[in-house]
């Protein structure tokens, strides 16, 4: 078996401007690669790419995951095929109560009730007393992360996509997401891309590659915590000179 | 020979209706006799059923507006006819009277039906909660038939100290006229709230419900809850007026609109005491060829008057339908999540049961567009 998710060549569009070069990107099975890069660099792009999110138009290359060519599939068939995206800033939808988004998630029916697991599972995302509010509404920055890692996990992904996890949230909820993350990682075997500003998320998650995007494209590949050591020494104005810029992630 | 006729339609229980009918009633949230304090059914002109369940006797008094004006002299001097004039005839109604302090859990329900093609079902009802009484009323207005008119004339009178919730579900058809007109008297310390749910709205239906809080410390609450589709035309709108010191009002409208529906939402809010404060909040969505205009109005006659009013109006947000396909719904599965979820029943104040059941109205309704 090949590669859970294999990036080959993407450039992607959004109203006719290039947000996306000749991505090239694999996810092996089991694995976690994180994707770092300053502001504005097309991370987000990238997941937004991935998952077929609306207007984001693929004009060149192909993704492929689990083996299938899911390049033109529409957002909800990728998920469908077991791919969970969990948003830097999810909106809030007024009137949908978390419960029943969360029912949504574990692919339940409305008039079904979440399992003991999948409340104990709420619990210890400390969502509980949020069960009944609106998704997202009045929710503070850390709260939104945790019901969106949350929700993710109940979708029980294969690939888990993950925005930004560890940004605007305090240190107990990074460690608290961190570990259930890293948990359902080894409990399932399935693979994640982490998407981190700052690495916080990566003293808690076993990360296997890292790769940095900077204006569009990937400048390099190499061990997680090497690359983010040398982001925190030099910056990110030290990746524009760097000799490792442009290796494929052969090692 | 009109009254030989009504003795006629008279029934003894619902389960005697006509399958039909009664699954259209119960659509329109009527329930079983065992989970209501009591029951009105009128079928086209006439009451045909009016009891009030035995845990409630002394309680209250539900009958048809016309043997309430027979049996009761002054009903006609103190509440007939003091908030809605007019002297035209009409096709009885209902009385419903909430008796000085009782607390009625149950809901009362009354349900309007027209079975009759091209009916112009005119009706006149008179609700009294006397003083410190609390109690939930559900009325269902439907029909079985084709290009019927409904006129329905209701007055309230919310005495001191007393709590009325009064729950409307509307559904009609696409060639139905609907002209609805109702105004509510609010007294000292007492509150009335008025929720309107139109699921299947008719070709053309207007109406302007008003709560006069003349009381200190009166409150009124109007929550409209709207789902608008095909070429049906509403004109909706909720008055208070607030007269009392320290009087409160409130006014949520949720308006979704789609096909080539028009939909107008009014709100007006009048603040006549110094000390009285309102907030009226407005939303809709919109999809197709659809029309919302919202029209607040806040008329403040008094220099302490704190009238508010916020109003929002648009398509459903990309960014929603985008995050719930995320979570593996399709497009269609997800605009119908939130639609679901903006036409929120909990916003009405109702007890948790009355709810839940008001909730699998709107979920069914939905269900079966």
């Amino acid at each position: 078996m090949g590669p859970l998710l294999q990036i080959r060549n993407l450039s992607v569009e959004v109203a006719g401007e290039r947000l996306l070069e000749d991505i090239n990107f694999d996810v092996e099975r089991g694995q976690t690669n994180v994707i770092f890069g300053p502001n504005g660099s097309g991370k987000t792009s990238l997941i937004n790419a991935i998952m077929g999110i609306p207007g984001y138009e693929v004009v060149g290359g192909t993704i492929i995951f689990d083996g299938k060519d899911i390049t033109s599939l529409s957002l909800d068939e990728k998920v469908r095929l077991g791919i969970g995206v969990a948003f830097q800033n999810p909106p809030e939808i007024r009137g949908l109560k978390l419960r029943d988004m969360l029912k949504m998630c574990a692919r339940k029916g409305l008039k079904e009730d979440l399992s003991e697991e999948e409340l104990e599972l709420a619990k210890r995302f400390n969502l509980t007393s949020m069960l009944d509010r609106d998704v997202n509404f009045n929710f503070s920055g850390g709260e939104k992360k945790r019901s969106e890692i949350l929700q993710v996990l109940l979708m029980k992904p294969k690939l888990l996509i993950l925005d930004e996890p560890d940004s605007g949230v305090d240190f107990e909820s990074i460690v608290l997401i961190g570990s259930e993350i890293q948990s359902y990682l080894s409990r399932t075997g399935s693979s994640a891309i982490i998407v981190t500003h700052q690495g916080h998320i990566l003293e808690h998650v076993e990360a296997h590659r890292g790769a940095v995007l900077m204006r569009g494209t990937i400048y390099c590949y190499g061990k997680p915590l090497e690359v983010l050591d040398s982001i925190k020494r030099k910056g990110y104005g030290g990746c524009e000179v760097c000799k490792r810029r442009r290796t494929r992630m052969q090692e | 020979m009109q009254e030989e006729k009504d003795e006629d339609a008279r029934i003894t229980g619902l389960d005697e209706l006509p399958r039909e009918i009664l699954s259209a009633a119960r659509d329109v949230g009527a329930g079983e006799e065992a989970s209501r304090a009591g029951t009105f059914l009128q079928l086209d002109e006439s009451a045909v059923f009016a009891r009030v369940s035995e845990l409630f006797e002394g309680k209250l008094e539900i009958m048809g507006m016309r043997e309430a004006l027979e049996k009761y002299g002054w009903l006609g001097e103190k509440y007939f006819r003091r908030l809605i004039g007019g002297d035209g005839d009409f096709m009885d109604g209902y009385f419903l009277r909430i008796m000085p302090g009782a607390n009625v859990e149950l809901p009362l329900q009354a349900i309007m039906f027209i079975s009759k093609p091209g009916l112009k079902q005119r009706v006149r009802n008179l609700v009294i909660a006397e003083k410190g009484a609390n109690a939930r009323v559900i009325t269902g207005c439907t029909l079985s038939t084709n290009a019927a008119q409904h006129f329905g004339v209701t007055e309230f009178f919310v005495e001191e100290g007393a709590t009325l919730n009064f729950t409307m579900i509307h559904s009609w058809r696409e060639d139905t006229k609907v002209r609805p007109v109702s105004a509510a008297l609010v007294e000292d310390d007492a509150t009335f709230v008025s929720n309107y749910i139109c699921m299947r709205p008719a070709r053309d239906l207007k109406m302007y419900p008003r709560a006069i809080c003349r009381g200190r410390n009166s409150r009124a609450n109007f929550n409209n809850l709207l789902y608008v589709t095909g070429d049906s035309s509403l004109d909706v709108g909720s008055m208070v007026k607030l007269e009392g010191a320290n009087s409160k009002g409130e006014i949520i409208s949720r308006t979704v609109a789609m096909g080539r529906s028009k939909v107008i939402v009014r709100g007006r809010l009048v603040g006549d005491n110094p000390k009285s404060r309102a907030h009226l909040e407005c939303r809709g969505i919109l999809q197709g060829d659809a029309k919302i205009n919202a029209i607040p109005e806040l008329v403040a006659n008094s220099e302490g008057a704190e009238l508010s009013h916020e109003a929002a109006v648009g398509k459903i947000a990309e960014k929603e339908i985008v995050y719930l396909m995320s979570r593996g719904l399709s497009r269609d599965e997800a605009t119908s999540a939130i639609v679901r979820g903006f036409l929120d029943t909990s916003i009405m104040g109702l007890p948790k049961k009355l709810d839940e059941e008001i909730k699998g109205i709107v979920e069914t309704t939905l269900g079966k567009l």
